[in-house]
């Protein structure tokens, strides 16, 4: 970067926060998502929202590309620096700036991470609901971003249900401040189209996030399954029941053997196929009753386990393994590719089969865990990045299980975002007008384009492109994947 | 054996870049940049290894502002071995740059002779005693010709230094015997606070034990090998190892959490470690599972917090045993502390090398201590205990900051 442009910046922000030191440029060149990688030209730290306005008007005078980063734990590259530019990390502005518990909101800055809110509120009895697994470390900013969900949204619905108001500075510089902390706002929802565009509409530096009153009483299940499809009827039936529990998740035995192998260890049966781990919350009256019912749902449907969480302790180590659970996949693997698709809760057999096939097919593992009950699926592709040809084929394999899920009528994203990772898969859900009219309407906040470029639209180079030169397209990793199956199998 | 440097990938493998480790570690709390973070750190060392990056001037000062306090292992789901990682990797920089001056003269030197070690002591003794400190603290001179000399001469202990307390090589059992145990004197326990060690032998005897002390041992090469000094930790290790037999004991007793996960970790070092490291526990380790519950009588009615040393939390998994052991004698109000897994930014030497970070984490712990408002700490490592004592002078509180030995030894009957 020109050394006038760094100066511009260092005035702006004061030295010690811009970097352009080679080495320390290199830990900002992924998220975690590892596999795709760029390194930016500068990384900022800005202190408040105008030094934020200050470095992208100075990027919009020398027109270089600039995005947002928060902890940097998305798993589908919103935060790596594609097309190189400022990073503008937001770490330092983690302050909560006020609480109303009256009115039941907080106000916070986008480096908060997401825990640190309820763990603030909790004396007042009240807590912030969406509870991604990377909770204890993942910054509301970038849920905001990625508009981030998590196993109580079954229940409670994803981020954008929970995000009252926020100040925001748009790829021009300008500041604005959208919605009300007094609940709906008239005229357009423009926030909604912020929440979740990805970091590509604006940049999020105040954030007033909707607190909710602790449920008076909670009941966390597990029932373990000898099969997928006894697991996958259950989820089915529980939902047809009527009833609406908290949390319905899916963990499959690889999942299992890696979690009680780490620190995260919850006691989850070793010998089981799949594992429910269920919850209900809401009044007292009549909890029993639900859990009961759910109770005999799994054992009519075969589970040759099932026990009640006896207090909060083990209530907190159930759930501290479900969410310890991508990060200890380290554990029976090197390396790991999150993949994240949505489904109709009644495909979940044919589809987990069909993953199962695909796995096989490419003999590389696949650990599923994922939210079960709205269908959200997250295959975790087992590999080792050392090795190029899994590298190549974790991508097909990967684009397969994509195009299996939209062929029943899912989705490609319940909650990671597209980012980098999945943009050249859009083309499988929409149609080049739908690209078209979203395109207007990103135009409408991002004008110049230079805020968080080549994320979430097709590029026709996806991230499959960079660090792998000579590279140019998924048709090519996919005629060197083919050949070297059709290798094997000679 | 392991190789020098990260050429053993398997360790920074075990790292998936989840980013649960983050919110766990100090130095990412107060600067909140991934280079500082374990995630950053292991990805460094990573790109060292494939050749993506050089031991760069920033690289070396990365590594280095890491306290080793190993929260990160203790918050990572993949199991990385983050501070075996890290000593390895600082020994790979120490071997292309040599090691900061005072920590060469030190740790190479001074530590690993225990007659070297006691005359330094000595020589602060004197140094506090003729007044000297005094003139020389007056003066101001010491912060202008070498600030990080001043800076080590103001976490010098307060209270008097207990030089030379030169335990004798056995002490009987009280009572029915229960088995025999040896003890790891310890460097900077034996020279400097020789009491805390007279207490740990007076309660290890209270419980029923024999305890013997091996004469030839010398201090166990922590110190040395945080600072990349590796070879000189491999010569000490080896010569405590022979120092003890093993296997005609109970347990190795230490009281320091430093030095104590330092021993366990021997056989990452040297090898044919393992009979000596599998026998080492913390003595709060030991006593909680004693009968020594039945001589605690005589009361202390204080409020009491307890802050966890990194290195016997993080680096070896004790965390119930000295609370329960504090919260048997009786009449003691028994205060948990917020964030007491956390550092408080003595590590080792770090308080002295990366000085301002240090008493930044050092103020934000003081503020939770502040918070609990107890009269007493205790804390198991001296180097937190010097930390600490600093600290509160500098915040201005008034507390006492013990050993949880001396607690419990006051306690017996």
């Amino acid at each position: 970067m020109r050394r006038e442009i760094i100066d511009r910046l260092e005035r702006a922000l004061g030295a010690a926060a811009v970097t352009t030191d080679d080495t320390e440029l290199l830990v900002y060149e992924c998220d975690a998502l590892a596999l795709f990688k760029n390194k930016p030209d500068a990384v900022v730290f800005p202190a408040n929202t105008e030094q934020v306005a200050e470095v992208v008007r100075i990027a919009n005078e020398y027109r270089i590309p600039f995005l947002p980063r928060g902890s940097g734990t998305g798993l589908s590259g919103g935060a790596m620096a594609i097309d190189g530019g400022i990073i503008i990390e937001l770490q330092g502005m983690n302050r909560i700036l006020s609480v109303d518990v009256d009115n039941r909101f907080a106000v916070v800055q986008p480096g908060v991470v997401n825990i640190h809110i309820s763990q603030a509120v909790a004396p007042h009895g009240l807590y912030y609901a969406p509870d991604p697994s990377s909770q204890s470390a993942c910054s509301i900013g970038g849920n905001v971003a990625e508009n981030a969900g998590g196993p109580h949204c079954l229940k409670y619905g994803m981020t954008t249900n929970h995000i009252l108001a926020i100040e925001a500075v748009l790829s021009s510089g300008e500041v604005v401040r959208l919605g009300n902390p007094a609940g709906e706002a008239v005229g357009m929802d423009l926030l909604g189209a912020i929440v979740g565009s990805e970091g590509t509409f604006a940049i999020v530096t105040e954030i007033t996030v909707r607190l909710l009153p602790k449920p008076q009483a909670v009941k966390t299940l597990l029932a373990a399954y000898k099969s997928f499809e006894e697991c996958s009827q259950t989820v089915s039936d529980i939902v047809a029941a009527g009833i609406v529990p908290a949390a319905l998740e899916f963990m499959d035995d690889n999942t299992i053997v890696a979690v009680e192998a780490s620190v995260y260890r919850a006691g989850f049966p070793l010998d089981a196929r799949a594992v429910l781990l269920i919850e209900v919350d809401g009044f007292s009256d009549g909890l029993t009753e639900t859990a009961a019912e759910i109770i005999e749902i799994c054992r009519r449907n075969n589970a040759y386990d099932v026990r009640v969480a006896k207090d909060e302790e083990e209530r907190a180590r159930l759930w501290m393994g479900r969410k310890g659970s991508f990060g200890a996949m380290g554990r029976i693997s090197p390396d790991m590719m999150v993949m994240d698709a949505v489904i109709p809760r009644t495909q979940l057999p044919g589809v987990l089969a069909g993953i199962e096939r695909i796995s096989e097919r490419y003999r590389l593992k696949v650990a599923n865990v994922f939210h079960a009950g709205d269908g959200n699926l997250h295959p975790l592709i087992l590999f080792d990045s050392r090795h190029q040809d899994q590298v190549d084929k974790i991508l097909i394999m990967g684009e397969e299980i994509m195009r299996l899920c939209v062929g029943v009528g899912g989705s490609l994203s319940g909650e990671h975002g597209v980012g980098c990772e999945k943009n050249d898969f859009m083309g499988m859900v929409f149609t080049e007008s739908d690209l078209e009219s979203m395109a207007c309407v990103k135009r409408v906040f991002n004008s110049s384009g230079l805020l968080n470029p080549s994320k979430v639209f097709p590029t026709g180079r996806g991230c499959t492109e960079i660090g792998r030169p000579g590279t140019t397209s998924t048709e090519e990793i996919g005629r060197k994947v083919e050949k070297m199956l059709l290798g094997q199998k000679q | 054996m392991v190789k020098e440097g990260t050429k053993h990938p398997e360790l920074y493998l075990d790292c998936v870049h989840c980013g649960l480790c983050l919110p766990s570690c100090p130095t990412y709390r107060v600067l909140g940049t991934e280079m500082d973070s374990p995630r950053g750190r292991i990805y460094l060392m990573r790109a060292y290894d494939e050749g993506r990056t050089k031991i760069t001037e920033s690289f070396v000062e990365h590594m280095f502002r890491c306290l080793d306090c190993r929260a990160c292992e203790t918050a990572c789901p993949s199991g990385v071995h983050f501070g075996e990682m890290m000593e390895s990797m600082r020994a790979e920089i120490v071997t292309e740059r040599s090691a900061h001056w005072l920590s060469r003269l030190v740790l190479k030197h001074v530590f690993p002779y225990p007659w070297r070690f006691d005359l330094a002591s000595r020589a602060l003794q004197l140094y506090r005693q003729s007044g000297f400190q005094g003139f020389v603290r007056s003066t101001g001179l010491l912060e202008r010709l070498a600030p990080k000399v001043a800076m080590a001469e103001a976490l010098m202990p307060e209270a008097e230094i207990e030089s030379g307390v030169a335990l004798e090589s056995f002490h009987r059992a009280e009572g029915r015997k229960q088995g025999t145990v040896a003890f790891f004197t310890g460097c900077v326990m034996n020279s400097m606070m020789g009491s805390i060690n007279q207490a740990s032998v007076r309660l290890l005897t209270a419980a029923g034990y024999d305890v013997v002390v091996p004469g030839n041992q010398i201090c166990c090469g922590a110190l040395a090998n945080h600072a990349g000094l590796r070879d000189t930790a491999r010569e000490m290790a080896g010569k405590n190892v022979s120092a003890f037999d093993a296997k005609d004991l109970d347990a190795i007793i230490i009281n320091a959490a430093g030095c104590g996960a330092m021993l366990k970790e021997y056989p990452v070092l040297i090898g044919g470690a393992e009979g000596f490291a599998s026998k080492v526990q913390d003595i709060s380790e030991f006593l909680a599972s004693t009968r020594i519950y039945d001589r605690l009588r005589i009361p202390i009615e204080r409020r009491v917090g307890y802050d966890d040393p990194c290195h016997l939390i993080h680096g070896q998994g004790v965390k119930a045993q000295p609370r329960m052991l504090l919260k048997s004698i009786p009449g003691i109000q028994f205060v948990e502390i917020e964030g007491a897994d956390q550092c408080c930014g003595s590590a080792g030497t770090y308080n002295i090398t990366q000085n301002e970070l240090s008493m930044e984490i050092l103020d934000r712990k003081m503020i939770s201590i502040r918070k609990a408002n107890i009269e007493i700490l205790a804390t198991g490592n001296p180097g937190c205990m010097f930390q600490f004592r600093y600290g509160a002078r500098r915040a201005g509180i008034s507390l006492e900051v013990v050993h949880p030995v001396e607690l419990l030894a006051r306690s017996l009957d």
